[in-house]
């Protein structure tokens, strides 16, 4: 029976297997244009937004364009391209063929981006990148010319990791944008930026970037490699990429940092992180992560010494109490009445006096509510979402204390827990303490103060088990490394932090 | 690690095969702020607790009103028994809410249950699990235990607070029931407990007052777990002096050949007991220290000079030496106790001595020689130098 339960799982593959559809490969361009133009209709046959057109090169060869509409910039490909190729002065123009190409590149054509080829499977994959395509008479080669441009989102400040101090910018869908982002923050011919190209349908540009002489090697080899063994049709966010290479999928915790400002992915680069940007998504994800990586902010830098440790200390406190305060709030409340200072008690006494539900009944039904009040408010457009956090927030939870559903002081631990897990600075870190909140809830339902201690253990044995690309998930602490340790929980001041963190422990670690 | 989460799964399961026995919710309990213990009439045991009515949240803009039907935010009950749990039982089919004890703060002894000896409420209160050592024992000076319980009082929700805040504050003798268990265990020491009174507030007997306040000014010295008599306010003040209990203490007194009295508030007060043997006879010497400062001068001295200051610690001295060895000679003569460990220090220094004496000391103790001398030192004579005088504020 526990042999179907358990049952291992097979390998799935979820690659598109049909490649027989708008196959190009292994095809040449031929000389005749008619048939070169037919062939690449015929590529892009149904696809509107495939402009072609058709002129003659000052007069003399026929030739045509291909391009898509919305990625190339038209007015540039209007400028520089089409009005030096049909107007210039025909006598310049070298009569023979051959030659042709050579001197549209060398003498005509300004553009940086452009690359020569005669296979149709190139030509069609540098079209839908938003290159511009040039085929000409009689020529067995075609030019395509990188003139991306259409309408882009520019560098806006980040929308989800606010800082008070600190720059401003944060990536946007653009793979170019992002790179240049970075770039810009580490002027050094040490910061390497590899591309891949993952999706077998999306063909979408994957970049890898690392500190040349920081990242441990080994642990960059295993990252690569793995990305390059993703086999999958589809990638339209980092996530895709993150879900894909990660070592325990099951795990609560996070194991890649996930941001969209440049300055904190950099901090990163520089610790030895290797850095993952996708095309089309403003979100890049880097590892090796470690568990006081996630409660670190990029202020906690910016900021003086003291005042970082203070935040530190602060929003360690606020990580347990969004973990454990409605789990502590029922035990002690069902269990271990005796430990609450007396007047207190008889507060909550008299507050849950008429309160129909069980505490731990109490608990579920307002952290669920309170779940789904902060979904409904990510959800929701943004002139309705003021409205509803308003009723969520006040007039349901007002309302039902005054109905005596729930009591009063269980309305403050839920809040209390929701504003707490707030303060974690990473997002996808601070799911994991929402997650892990219900099941400490039953727990402490169950065997009080007893349950929770058991569930601290477990959750702390997996950390300690768990390993972010050989990096244990608890260094510094676990295991200790004292230079680790001046910035883990608390920060040493910013000239004692001079020596690089050799998390993986050198080349040792790692695997 | 496949085969461990196997396990951790089924593991998983126990929590729903198993109940959640010790479950209660607060709704189903019922605390015990307080108890009573009283001596009736026919020799039985009357067990009374106070139990606080929750007061129902909600209402119009949070305003509270106490649940029930009652009006008020606690309510008493007793029965009768011929032990404690004989009587918690008869009180537990009169609520339906079950016991809960650990947030007890006081128990009360009736005096004449007091009188007839506490040995097996000692052995209750040490033995049951539910309940805490850290509870008050305080003894009810010449009324029925019951009656502090449902005694109103103006400012607490719960009267027995304030008896435990006024043996917190340090005003009187405080003893738990730990306390009062190791007096008892310990060799050449007596237990004593706060006793408190009820009192009208405003002293007037003939005005019928709605409330009464509670006093701790007295102490009650018990022998072989028998309450044998008080010290009042004064000798309860020399008694804590003695053991070093207190803190911070106010005297006042007229002070001879100066025409007038003053008054000290007083810190760092201590005391050096001496317990020597002299063939049978025992002599105790007793040096009690103290530095005040002097914050009332009702006198006609000169406090600028140094000697007036003087004057006035040699009379307080004299003051409290006196108080002090009046009431060593009241425990040596009406209860032969040693309620001040005098023993203890012949059995911590002497223990030679103490074993060959020890089935003895009581009657050594009530013969022994006394002396006390009392040193008293005034840093300051307040923020002005003399006392008013008709020229002006600090002329002589």
């Amino acid at each position: 029976m526990f042999k179907q339960l358990f049952g291992n799982r097979k390998k799935r593959s979820n690659v598109f297997q049909d490649k027989t559809i708008g196959s190009t490969e292994g095809e040449d361009l031929v000389s005749s244009l008619n048939e070169n133009e037919s062939r690449l209709r015929a590529i892009f046959n149904g696809c509107s937004d495939v402009i072609f057109r058709s002129f003659q090169i000052r007069g003399q060869q026929n030739a045509f364009i291909v391009y898509i509409a919305g990625l190339v910039d038209e007015k540039q490909l209007e400028e520089s391209l089409l009005k030096p190729l049909m107007l210039g002065d025909s006598t310049e123009s070298s009569d023979s063929n051959p030659e042709l190409l050579s001197f549209l590149r060398n003498r005509l054509i300004t553009n940086s981006q452009l690359i020569q080829s005669s296979r149709f499977q190139i030509i069609e994959q540098e079209i839908l990148r938003g290159s511009v395509a040039i085929c000409i008479e009689e020529q067995m080669e075609a030019l395509l010319v990188g003139i991306q441009g259409g309408n882009i989102r520019s560098v806006e400040q980040p929308s989800t990791e606010n800082t008070v101090r600190g720059p401003r910018d944060s990536f946007t869908e653009i793979l170019r944008t992002n790179t240049s982002l970075i770039r810009r923050k580490v002027r050094s011919s040490r910061l390497k930026i590899e591309m891949l190209t993952i999706g077998e349908i999306t063909q979408t540009e994957v970049a890898i970037a690392y500190m040349k002489g920081i990242t441990n090697e080994s642990t960059l080899k295993e990252i690569r490699s793995r990305i390059q063994n993703i086999q999958i049709d589809v990638v339209l966010e980092s996530g895709y990429i993150e879900q894909l290479i990660e070592e325990k999928s099951y795990s609560p915790f996070p194991q890649f940092l996930v941001t969209e400002r440049p300055d904190y992915l950099v901090a990163g680069l520089l610790q030895g992180q290797v850095a993952i940007i996708v095309d089309g998504s403003p979100f890049a994800i880097s590892a090796p992560m470690t568990f006081w990586g996630f409660l670190q902010a990029g202020e906690d830098y910016y900021e003086r010494v003291l005042y970082a440790n203070l935040i530190r200390l602060i929003r360690l406190s606020f990580a347990m109490i969004a973990l454990l305060l409605p789990s502590l709030y029922v035990a002690l409340t069902t269990f271990h009445q005796q430990m609450i200072p007396t007047n207190l008690l008889l507060s909550i006494a008299s507050a849950r006096e008429g309160v129909p539900f069980p505490a731990l009944v109490e608990a579920l039904m307002m952290e669920a509510t309170f779940e789904g009040l902060r979904e409904a408010g990510v959800r929701l457009p943004k002139q309705v979402g003021q409205a509803v956090s308003i009723v969520g927030g006040l007039v349901v939870g007002q309302a039902a204390v005054q109905a005596g559903i729930v009591s009063a002081p269980m309305v403050i631990v839920v809040s209390l827990t929701g504003i707490a897990s707030f303060t974690i600075p990473r997002y996808n870190f601070s799911l994991a303490f929402r997650i892990l909140r219900f099941p400490l809830i039953l727990l402490a339902g169950m065997f009080g103060l007893y349950g929770i201690s058991v569930g601290l253990m477990l959750i702390l044995v997996h950390l300690c088990c768990l390993k972010s690309f050989g990096v244990p998930y608890l260094f510094p602490t676990a295991p200790v490394s004292l230079q680790g340790l001046k910035d883990s929980l608390f920060r040493a001041p910013l000239w004692t932090l001079y020596l690089h963190p050799q998390p993986t422990g050198k080349e040792k670690g790692s695997g | 690690m496949n085969k461990l989460y196997r396990i951790l799964s089924l593991l998983l399961i126990i929590p729903l095969l198993s109940g959640c026995w010790d479950r209660v919710e607060m709704n189903d309990v019922s605390f015990f702020m307080a108890s009573a213990l009283d001596l009736t009439e026919d020799g039985q045991l009357k067990t009374s607790i106070l139990v606080p009515i929750p007061v129902a949240a909600g209402g119009d803009n949070g305003k509270v009103s106490p649940s029930g039907t009652l009006g008020k935010t606690y309510f008493v009950v007793s029965a009768k028994g011929s032990n404690i749990h004989d009587a918690e039982r008869s009180i537990q089919q009169k609520i339906s809410r079950r016991f809960f004890k650990g947030h007890r703060r006081v128990v009360f002894i009736g005096e004449a249950l007091a009188r007839k000896g506490i040995k097996d409420i000692l052995d209750y209160y040490s033995r049951d699990p539910g309940s805490r050592l850290r509870t008050y024992i305080v003894v009810t000076k010449g009324k029925e235990a019951i009656e502090f319980l449902k005694n109103d009082h103006p400012i607490e929700r719960i009267p027995s607070e304030e008896v435990r805040e006024l043996e917190r504050s340090g005003v009187g003798v405080s003893a738990t029931f730990r306390d009062f268990l190791m007096m008892q265990a310990r060799d050449g020491i007596e237990p004593v407990t706060g006793a408190v009174e009820l009192v009208s507030p405003t002293g007037t007997v003939k005005e019928e007052e709605k409330y009464s306040l509670y006093q701790l000014s007295s102490t009650a010295v018990f022998k072989k777990y028998k309450l044998k008599g008080y010290l009042n306010d004064i000798e309860t003040r020399s008694l804590r002096w003695i053991k070093e209990e207190v803190k911070q203490e106010i005297i006042s007194g007229s002070i001879a050949g100066s025409g007038g009295n003053v008054g000290v508030v007083m810190n760092k007060m201590s005391s050096t007991i001496q317990t020597t043997m002299n063939g049978e006879k025992a002599r105790i010497r007793i040096v009690l220290k103290g530095t005040g400062v002097l914050n009332e001068a009702n006198v006609k001295l000169d406090l600028n000079q140094s000697g007036s200051l003087i004057l006035i610690e040699d009379e307080l001295g004299k003051l409290v030496a006196d108080q002090t060895l009046r009431t060593i000679r009241k425990a040596q003569t009406e209860w032969k106790a040693d309620i001040f460990g005098f023993g203890l220090q012949l059995h911590l220094f002497h223990y030679r001595t103490w074993q060959k004496i020890r089935p003895k000391w009581d009657a050594i103790f009530s013969d022994a020689d006394v002396t006390v001398t009392a040193q008293i030192s005034l840093r300051r004579a307040g923020i002005i130098t003399n006392s008013l005088s008709e020229n002006g504020v600090g002329e002589s």
